[in-house]
Formats: C-alpha cells, structure tokens, sequence
C-alpha cells in the first residue's frame, strides 16, 4: 500500500511535537519559579535559559541523528553496555512520570481556577489522562499528525494574547536589569530558565522516529529557537506588566493571561480562550510522556507494541498527580539527569567507542 | 459446468432451476426437421428486449432455418459462425462452455441458445431493463455547471463518465460482487495516472468480499473501506459523473456498481468532502470564499451546541454582560437545564429531517415550515426551550447543509454528540478535549493507505502542493500538479 504505516514522524512533525510538549511546561510551570527567584530582572534568565537550552537541543539532535535505526534502550545498551543501558532507560521512565505527574497537577490547579472550580481535582486529572493516553495509543504517526493540526490552533491564542497585552505593558518596568540584581541569582534563575524548556530530552526518545534524522540537528534548533522567542516574549510582557509587584503573584503568567480583555466583542473574557493552549499543551506533553515511557518498557521487555504498556503508565501517572506532595525537586534533578548528563555521558561513550573502532 | 451437447440436458437443467420462475420465456424450436434437429431459446421478460429478441434473433433465426437445405445447424463451422451465417444482425454475441456463466447471462438479461449437438451456448447481449434514463442529481445540485447523474443502470453510468473522458486510458474493469445478488461491478481508472499500489489495493479488497448480496454502492463502500468502526467515511460517495471523472483524472478510482446512481470514489481524504464540482466552474476567489465558509460551516455544525453549553453552564462570563443577561432572562422559565434542552431541540430537528426524507416531495417541504416554525415556535412559547437554543440548534442544521458531502453530515451529526456531552460535563475544558478526541481519531484515520487528514498533516508526502486546493481554491494555472492520488509519473497536468 502506499504510504503504508511505517512508524516515522517527519521532520516537521517532530518540530510541531516539540514545541506543543515544551512551550506548555515553560509558561505554566517553569516561569512562576524564574519570577519568584529574579523578579522584573527574570526576562533576562529566559534569555540565557535559552542559550543553555539551545546548546542541549545541540547535544541531544547530534546524538539523536547517530541512532541508524536502534531505540533508544538499543542505542544506550550498545554505548553503556546492558545493565547501564536498563538504568539509563529507568531513569527516563522514572523522569517520564514524574514530569507528566508535575504538569498534570499544575494544570488540574489551572483548570480549577479559572475554568471549573466546583469540579474535584481528580476528574480532570483522569480525564486528561484518559484524552492522553488514548492518543498515546494511535502511536506515533498520528501523535506526529494530530502536532501538526493542533499547533496551529495552540499559537494562535498565544499570539493573539500576547497581541492584546502588548498594549497595556509598561516597558519600564524591565529596567533596570543588573544594578539592582545579583549576578549569582541571575545564574540560580538561569539554571530555573532551563527548565522552562523541560521535555527537551523528548528530541532524544524521538530521534528512532524521526524519518530523516540526519537533519534533525538543524530542525530542532530552529523551533527551539522560536519556542524560545515565545517565552521570552511572554516573560517579558509579564514582567513589564507588574513590575516589582510581580513577586505577590503565585502565577503571574496566569494572572495576566486571565485578565485579557477585549471589550466590545461577542466574548468579553477572552482569557478562556487560552484554556484552548492550555488543553492542548497538557495533552502534547502528557501524551508524549506517556507514549515515551511506554515505549521504554515495551523496548525492555522486548515486545513488538506498546498499547499493554500504557494502562500501567496512566495508572501511575494519575497516582503520582493525586499524591499530595510537590514533586517539583525530583522533576527538576530528573531533568539535570535526562537533558545534560545522560546526553553528555552517551555522547563521551560514543566518541569513545569510534575512537576504539566499535 | 460444461454445457452439454444433448440439447435435452440442457433444457432439463435449465428448467429445473428456473422452476416456478414465470418471467422466464423460453422456447425450442426446429432448425433442422428433416434430421429432428432443435435449438433452445431463453431469456427472462423484462430483463430483456423483447423486440430485439423477436426482430434480431427469433425471424433471422428461422428464416435461416427454412433457407438452408441441409439444415441449419449442420454446418462444419461453430455454432457462433453458423448463427452469423444464419444472419442474426446482433453484433454482441459469443459462445460461452460453460453453464453457470450462460445462466448468469440469462439473470443479467441477455439471451441464451442452445442447440443439438453443440458443447456452447451462444449469449446474445439483450439486456434491455426498465430505467429511468440518465436522471438529475439530487443531493449534489450546483447552480452552474451539468446537473446529470449517475444512472441506476451500470451501462449508462459507463457511458457517463466515457462521454466525459474519451481517453484511451480509461480502463473499466467489470466483475461480480454477491453470491445471491451477483451485482456486476466495475472498478474505473486511467491506467496511466493510477498509482498501481492503490489500484492493486482496490482489487484486492473487491476480490476478497464474500457476502450474499450488493444492493447498493453504500453496502459495498462498507465491504473495502478502512477502519469500519469509524463514523467518517473513508470512500467519497458521489452521483456526479462530472467530479468522477475528475476524481479519475487526478489518479482516483471510481467504483460504479449495477442498480446504484452512486460512484464510490478512492481513496478519499477530509478535504475532498469540501470539494464541490461547483468549485472549478466559478470563479477562484468566490470560490475559495465559498469554500472558507464551508470549512466554518463544518465547525459550527460539530461544535455550536457543545460550545453554547460550555458557556452558558460554566462560563457565563465569557459574555457580555447585556448578552449573558439576555440569555439567562430567557432561560429563567425554562424548566430544564441547557443540555436537556439542546438534546430535545436535537431530537425533534432529527425527527424532522428523516419525516422530509421519508415523506413524498410535496409535503416534505411543508414538514420543513411546520416543524421550524410552528413548532419552534409553540415550544418557546410553551417555555419548553429558550429562544437562543431554537437559534443555536437551527444555525447547526443550516452549517450541516452547508457541508457537500452527506456521509460527512452524517459523522459531524454523531460527534456533535460526544462534544455536547464532554462540553456539559466538563465546560470549555471537556469542549477542547472532546475536539482532540476528534483530531487524534481523524489523524489516525487512514484510505487506502493515504493518510485522512491529509494535506492539513503529512503535507509534506506531496510537497504541500495540495493545498493549494484546500481552505482555498487556486486559480487553475496553479495547480499544474496532480494531487497526491496520481501515479508520480504522471503528475503533471498541464504544460
């Protein structure tokens, strides 16, 4: 048949899979942190966040672009040898769960402020997680197509908020930038901004799937890039919006984007709308976090599909989001392991091994 | 079966299988006296032309008979050149061995004769049944451009999409489909413009269904298309001969089957619903606003009244104030919440729609005004449903019409259902989730191997060309390329 079911996402798939599962975490989760850490002097750790973040998209597309067709538990058991190969994968899955448990709770608090507070938290988690994981089943050519029909639809609101909240924005309110901050906590902030480009390390668990992956390097650049804009402009607007006053917010990214107003038309609180961003954003990073950790146990179990192993995953996941207990510090020395150090670590063991002439 | 050459075992066979079958006509007659030599005629009235049976068959036949001196059927030549001899004036006619196929012939409508002595049977093609012709399409109208439909007749629909391309390349593949109905079939493609893996994909299908009967083109549709258990159809069903063979110019392949009006058209993508032939007979800028307004339309029909819900029961303030005001103040008498009352004005505009189709033309136009007006009108007045419900129920039946392809209508009507549902559970957080649903199901879906969504994703297959026939419609010295259905070869469509 043509275009017969091969298990290949292309390139521009891949970009829209990234940016639907990075951007979401990067203004619900990661900015609140950056903010509290810097204050107004946060735009600026975004900035130097996304030259880090640009250097591990780097890391990761160059080793993703040298996997010649193995999974990821192939390629890491034939760089780190078996048992180190298993380790490393039940890093990932450990990471996989606990960054869809983090999001998924951030967003049932999203959900309930400004969408459905008289729903109990759990209902929404469970649907969201049911939505995901029935996506996570169709596999990953309609992951990679369903991308692609949703980017669209998730942007679109973006842009049109920040279009909007441009016009109330005092610019002054960015300076000054350094006088009154202090370089270590610009670097502590940095280090935060980092991870408001979590699930980067998703470049890496898909690269076995991208169709042409010798030019995965400069397509994941590319939208890193412009996820990076996007961040920049809305922490900037945010920043610009409250000033000093930015600290007295839980989630000033929230704040802002709910008091988006456009009186005069047939919707006066066009705040919801973003709830469109918001869905589709929980659902790209769940429902990757799900397919990927999935495919990690169906690849070590050496089985053919990986539909048997998402119920697991869905159960633990909403378990892991009902828990009462912030995750957020594991998430984030996870993320340390999963986007720098296993990188850099199958990166050195590669090197090595061509040196020797494996 | 072989036929036998005793004329008798013959006659036998066939009469014992056409027993207590009245419309069979049947007659042995003498074409050799002096050496006691007959010959058998069959065919079943109605299904034949009697004229051409009497005039080009029957009067030849035995005026041949009376001519010849050593008898008519003793001749060295074989019973087909001994019939021409004979100076039957029908140029569709061939011997056929084997019984099983002359009985079929016999069902189709041709006419059969045996004779003494001969191991074949000569099949005259007399198929001559009552039809109305080439009739109007009913549920593809446009306002410029040929009105003609397919024809219940397969004959006629060939001819159809012959007169529209009298190209070389044009390949009808006939064959038979259905134990008991044995419905003739014919599977039509440019040889040249097919992709070869899509045609052998369609045989394939067509060659392994095994069922008592084809009745209908939508019962076949059924029987080869993809992913059954998916409400939206994955063959693009059409009574235009014009947008047939267009499909077949762009590399598609038409399934015609007797007794239907309808072409099946493969393999079929969401877009090619929102083409209508309308589309290349006007202009391309009202068109491609035309086409916007379907693609709009086709929201509004799957998501208005989840998204009335969602807003009315969660998220009131998402409105002005005055509307939201104006809303709730209409809603105040209402007993029911704004779900179960979507849900009965859905229910009755479903009511509506199947009593028009049901009802004989001149009053089904009359259902329309009782039902929408009157009473609409009475339940608002009765304070059974608001005012912006009758508003929001109407304006989704209106987009559903605006749609050009039922088949799609009818999955639009069915997810509408599951967005209402999720939308009144769950606000604009369960109206966005049951919209991913929809994608992540129409993502998934596949025809014939071509993805369904396509070219709003996997545009790249074909290098985005293809869009330039989507939301919009480019003006045709653009589109110089084929759409993704033709053969590589031949993708390109002018110079």
């Amino acid at each position: 048949m043509p275009f017969a079911k091969n298990n290949k996402i292309s390139l521009r798939q891949m970009q829209a899979l990234l940016f639907l599962e990075v951007l979401g975490f990067g203004v619900l989760v990661a900015f609140p942190n950056i903010a509290g850490r810097l204050g107004h002097a946060g735009w600026v750790a975004v900035i130097l966040s996304l030259g880090v973040a640009l250097l591990l998209t780097l890391l990761m597309s160059s080793l993703g672009s040298r996997f010649q067709g193995l999974s990821f538990q192939e390629f890491c058991s034939k760089l780190l040898g078996k048992p180190i190969g298993a380790l490393v994968c039940a890093v990932f899955f450990v990471r996989l769960a606990i960054l869809a448990s983090v999001y998924l709770n951030k967003f049932a608090e999203v959900v309930k402020i400004t969408m459905l507070p008289n729903t109990p938290n759990y209902v929404v988690i469970i649907a969201i997680v049911a939505l995901c994981g029935y996506g996570a089943s169709k596999g990953i050519e309609t992951r990679g197509r369903v991308a692609e029909l949703l980017v669209l639809i998730a942007v679109l609101p973006l842009v049109f908020a920040i279009a909007i909240l441009v016009r109330g924005a005092d610019f002054s309110n960015l300076l000054p930038i350094i006088i009154h901050t202090n370089p270590q906590d610009i670097g502590i902030a940095t280090f935060h901004g980092i991870f408001a480009f979590n699930g980067l390390e998703f470049i890496l668990l898909m690269a076995p799937f991208v169709a042409n992956p010798k030019n995965m390097r400069k397509s994941a650049v590319k939208i890193v890039l412009t996820m990076g804009i996007f961040m920049v402009a809305i922490t900037t607007l945010a920043i610009a919006r409250f000033g000093q006053s930015i600290n007295n917010y839980t989630n000033p990214i929230l704040k802002m984007l709910d008091t988006i107003s456009f009186p005069g038309t047939a919707v006066d609180r066009q705040g919801a709308f973003i709830m469109a961003f918001w869905v589709i954003s929980a659902y790209a990073i769940i429902n990757a976090c799900l397919f990927f950790a999935a495919e990690i146990l169906k690849d070590m179990a050496k089985k053919e599909h990986n539909k048997r192993f998402l119920w697991p995953c869905m159960l633990l996941v909403v378990v892991l989001a009902l828990v009462p207990r912030d995750f957020y510090v594991i998430n984030m020395m996870l993320g340390v392991a999963t986007m720098a150090a296993i990188p850099f670590i199958l990166l050195i063991a590669k090197a090595l091994r061509k040196k020797r002439g494996f | 079966m072989k036929i036998s050459p005793i004329l008798d075992e013959n006659i036998k066979y066939i009469e014992d299988l056409f027993k207590d079958a009245n419309d069979l006509v049947k007659r042995k007659f003498p074409v050799d006296a002096s050496n006691n030599r007959f010959a058998y005629i069959v065919y079943i009235d109605g299904m034949a032309e009697r004229e051409q049976v009497e005039a080009n068959i029957m009067r030849r036949l035995t005026a041949g008979a009376l001519k010849t001196n050593e008898g008519f059927f003793n001749h060295p030549m074989s019973l087909l050149d001994t019939l021409k001899e004979g100076g039957m004036t029908t140029v569709d006619l061939r011997e056929e061995p084997d019984m099983s196929k002359a009985v079929h012939s016999i069902l189709c409508g041709d006419t059969i004769i045996f004779a003494d002595g001969a191991e074949v049977a000569v099949m005259v093609a007399t198929r001559g049944f009552p039809n109305r012709g080439v009739p109007e399409t009913d549920i593809e109208v446009v306002v410029q451009g040929s009105n003609e439909s397919f024809s219940e007749v397969l004959r006629f629909s060939t001819a159809l999409l012959r007169r529209r391309l009298k190209d070389k390349h044009l390949k009808i593949k006939q064959s038979i489909v259905g134990e008991r109905s044995s419905t003739d079939i014919a599977v039509c493609y440019m040889a040249d413009v097919v992709r070869p893996d899509i045609l052998a994909e369609v045989e394939a299908r067509l060659a392994n269904i095994s069922v008592d009967g084809i009745l209908d083109a939508g019962a076949l549709q059924e029987l080869i298309e993809d992913d059954i258990m998916s409400p939206f159809p994955k063959c693009q069903i059409t009574q235009r001969p014009d947008k047939a063979a267009s499909g077949l110019m762009e590399g598609r392949v038409a399934i015609l089957v007797d007794n239907s009006p309808t072409a099946i058209l493969v393999p079929a993508t969401l877009n090619s619903f929102f083409q209508a032939s309308e589309d290349y007979s006007q202009g391309w800028e009202i068109m491609s606003l035309t086409r916007i307004m379907r693609f709009i339309a086709a929201f509004f029909a799957l998501a208005l009244p989840g998204l009335y819900i969602a807003i009315t029961t969660f998220h009131p303030d998402m409105l002005p104030m005055i509307l939201s005001f104006k809303i709730s103040a209409a809603r105040d008498a209402i007993p029911f919440p704004a779900v179960v009352e979507i849900l009965i004005m859905e229910f009755a505009f479903e009511l509506l729609r199947e009593a028009g189709i049901r009802l004989p033309r001149p009053v089904g136009s009359s259902i329309g005004i009782i039902g929408g007006l009157i009473v609409g009108e009475a339940a608002v007045s009765a304070g059974i449903v608001s005012p912006s419900v009758v508003i929001i129920v109407a304006l989704t039946g209106i987009a559903s019409f605006a749609i050009p392809n039922y088949s799609l209508v009818s999955a639009f009507r069915l997810a509408k259902f599951l967005i209402l549902a999720l939308a009144a559970a769950l606000g604009l957080f369960g109206f966005w989730a049951a919209l991913i649903i929809i994608f992540i199901h129409l993502a998934s879906l596949k025809s014939f191997g071509l993805p369904y969504m396509f070219p709003f994703a996997s545009g790249e297959i074909n290098g985005y060309g293809d869009f330039k026939d989507t939301l919009f419609r480019l003006p045709a010295m653009f589109m110089k390329k084929r759409p993704i259905y033709a053969n590589p070869k031949e993708e390109d469509r002018q110079d």
